[in-house]
């Protein structure tokens, strides 16, 4: 198995890992973090918040995702259950981010910033993508 | 940004070699060691990114090449604009000369 795939593979377990923890935590513990529906945000704070707390540097300046580094958070995050647990105890290369460094306040103005993040053109609108895929 | 003169010694002798800056205007590696050891140690990873980003102001790397005699063009952040760069790039490579696109990225 070539590494990229092994990243993939690594990658992939590492992501059902943490939703089965977070769906744990979400019922388990029933804190505000865990609950399922999001808390009030402000998406510009968070989209400023999104940058300085350095989550682009992963998932890219609007949360498209890298193959190998960082998932897709945008458009359509994952359940804000999901993302609050997650990033407080993620797996794989991510590093965690506790409350005293990332307040709930905080991590809702980000989620609120990736719910607003809109979706992009399906490739089929994109010339250039189209001009590089159709067989000559 | 590192080793620039090596541009004046591929113009010097003519060095048909095409150079592509994967430019994420950062030293992002230190910026990832930085916000790694600022999260394990509960402390501003906020503040990873001080020192680590290379903007404000922005370099332009296409009139650095310019001014060692190397065609330059960028930055490029619009990837309607890269394939064509690409391509003029090359022309002037293939006519024997060194040429550098800066072609702005995302951070990884």
């Amino acid at each position: 198995m070539n590494r990229i795939a092994t990243r993939f593979a690594s990658f992939t377990l590492a992501l059902a890992a943490a939703l089965l923890v977070a769906m744990h935590g979400a019922s388990a513990q029933g804190s505000p973090s865990a609950a399922a529906t999001a808390p009030p945000g402000d998406a510009a704070r968070g989209k400023a918040d999104f940058l300085s707390f350095g989550c682009y540097e992963c998932h890219g300046t609007v949360a498209q995702g890298n193959y190998g580094t960082g998932a897709r958070l945008a458009p359509h995050p994952p359940p804000w259950s999901v993302v609050s647990s997650y990033v407080r105890r993620p797996a794989g290369d991510m590093p965690s981010f506790s409350v005293k460094i990332l307040p709930d306040a905080t991590l809702a103005d980000i989620y609120a910033y990736l719910m607003s993040i809109p979706a992009g053109k399906p490739s089929s609108q994109i010339p250039l993508l189209n001009s590089t895929l159709t067989p000559k | 940004m590192v080793q620039p003169g090596s541009l004046w010694t591929a113009a010097h002798h003519k060095i048909p070699l095409l150079t592509i800056v994967h430019n994420n205007r950062a030293w992002h590696q230190e910026a990832m060691h930085l916000q790694r050891i600022a999260n394990r140690r509960e402390r501003q990873p906020e503040h990873a990114t001080l020192g680590t980003l290379i903007n404000n102001p922005n370099i332009d790397y296409a009139k650095m090449a310019q001014s060692f005699g190397v065609y330059g063009e960028g930055p490029i952040s619009n990837p309607d604009q890269l394939g064509p760069a690409i391509a003029r790039a090359l022309k002037v490579v293939k006519n024997g000369m060194p040429a550098l696109v800066d072609v702005v990225s995302q951070p990884r």
